[in-house]
């Protein structure tokens, strides 16, 4: 049995036509191999682990089944030579800047030959492996962005991963439905959670609160309003603001829209509540308002 | 002659050649690029897309091409190329993802959005085992885990 020392390629190891690409960024691959990670280690990735001060650039996570190898723009193209036997001058494509894609054509053409010598899949089914059901990150976050946030923190439950994604998303759609009157302070609790699982989050695009279940009193409003304060801070461009009958209006500061960083918004009225559409903000892509009536 | 007429082969993973006309081909935005990078080949190695998938891709493309070039009459239009989309787009799960991950590879945003629209207005009313199934999910969660993650996001699991 090959040990460490050995840089063998041992007999257990998957060649990476069984590989899913989890995802691919323009400074880093995410692979999925179906093998434990005992097997990855016996890869030639050890020396590169060292030579790049452990393994801060490279995550192996791993179950039972599979190994994540995540892979840096630093060193992916060694290390994929080193899987793949790539000659030299690959790594000149590798570090132009549409990386990923032409890194995705590499491994499929990779895969392609392996499956010539011996392997039994076609190329076509290679890609399916390749791609199927396994959109990146970044599209799923997309996704997450189009369903009520509701929706999207429900996801949490599916896998690891997807626990993670929720701090991807761009759009923050809440409403609280109309049944569930109880829960105003879970209501609150949520989205302040939600807020704060976004604090990495760069952009928030939209923001939508509906139903918003205010007692009137201050701290609900301090709440409302900061939320929407970090939203704008985050380059909000719509806010849709829904009212209701249980609402007792939402009073936002006018430091909110007067502060410096905001002045360019140019807010012409602060005071959201059942009394009507009074908010304006010129920067503002889109503003919607509805009143119970 | 028109730059527009000039032709371009895009071949799939398979090496089956599509003949497009260089403004279809530019609605790849990768594709876009490559040729102001000076890539003046006149055919275009589409290797992580097949035939069946970037066949759909052109379709796509090659429609939205057309009516943005018809003059006038633009609510009539655009009507018809939502109209358009929906059809499209009305797929099944798998061909869904390969052709959101073929638009996200070719740079495609329009399909990409509508794409991502559809995969989110399945989901939205899904219960989240169904939601695990689509996507393939393996559920790595020890069931305390996720009774914790459950817990965390209370709310969002009230009917």
């Amino acid at each position: 049995m090959a040990q460490g020392g050995a840089y063998r390629r041992p007999e257990a190891l998957p060649s990476l036509s069984t590989a899913h690409l989890l995802f691919a960024t323009e400074w880093s691959l995410s692979l999925s191999l179906p093998c434990p990670s005992l097997c990855f280690w016996r890869l030639p990735t050890p020396p590169l682990l060292q030579e790049s001060s452990g393994l801060s650039g490279i995550l192996l996570g791993s179950t039972k089944k599979y190994t994540t190898v995540y892979l840096t723009y630093q060193h992916y193209p060694k290390i994929l030579n080193s899987f793949l036997s790539l000659p030299q001058n690959h790594d000149q494509m590798l570090t132009q800047s549409r990386l990923p894609r032409i890194t995705n054509n590499l491994l499929y053409h990779k895969m392609q030959s392996t499956s010539k010598s011996g392997d039994q899949k076609s190329p076509n089914s290679i890609i399916k492996l390749l791609s199927f059901r396994n959109l990146p990150d970044e599209i799923l976050g997309k996704i997450l962005s189009l369903v009520p946030t509701k929706v999207a923190a429900s996801t949490s439950v599916l896998s690891k991963r997807w626990r993670n994604l929720l701090g991807l998303i761009d759009s923050l759609c809440f409403d609280e439905s109309e049944e569930a009157t109880s829960g105003s302070h879970r209501f609150f609790d949520f989205v302040d959670k939600t807020f704060a699982l976004l604090s990495e989050s760069p952009i928030i695009k939209k923001l939508s609160l509906s139903h918003i279940p205010t007692s009137g009193r201050d701290d609900d409003n301090s709440r409302v309003s900061r939320w929407i304060w970090t939203a704008l801070e985050r380059g909000l461009s719509e806010l849709h603001l829904h009212a209701t009958p249980r609402c007792h209006g939402v009073y936002l500061s006018r430091e909110l829209f007067t502060s410096n960083t905001l002045r360019s918004n140019r807010f012409l009225s602060y005071q959201i509540g059942l009394m009507g559409p009074t908010m304006v903000g010129s920067s503002m892509a889109a503003l919607s308002w509805k009143t119970y009536s | 002659m028109s730059e527009s007429n000039k032709k371009i082969s895009l071949i799939s993973s398979e090496g089956e050649a599509f003949e497009v006309s260089e403004a279809v081909a530019r609605e790849f935005e990768i594709v876009a690029h490559m040729l102001e990078d000076g890539c003046s080949g006149s055919s275009i190695p589409i290797t992580t897309v097949d035939s069946n998938i970037l066949g759909k891709v052109i379709e796509y493309c090659t429609k939205h091409v057309e009516v943005g070039n018809v003059e006038g009459n633009s609510e009539k239009a655009e009507k018809d190329l939502e109209e358009f989309d929906k059809r499209f787009i009305a797929v099944e799960m798998n061909t869904l993802f390969s052709l959101i991950l073929a638009a996200n590879y070719l740079n495609v945003k329009g399909l990409l959005n509508i794409g991502c629209q559809k995969v989110a207005d399945t989901i939205k009313d899904m219960k989240p085992e169904e939601v695990r199934s689509i996507f393939n999910i393996e559920n790595d969660y020890t069931p305390a885990e996720e009774e914790v993650v459950r817990k965390e996001n209370e709310w969002a699991f009230q009917p």
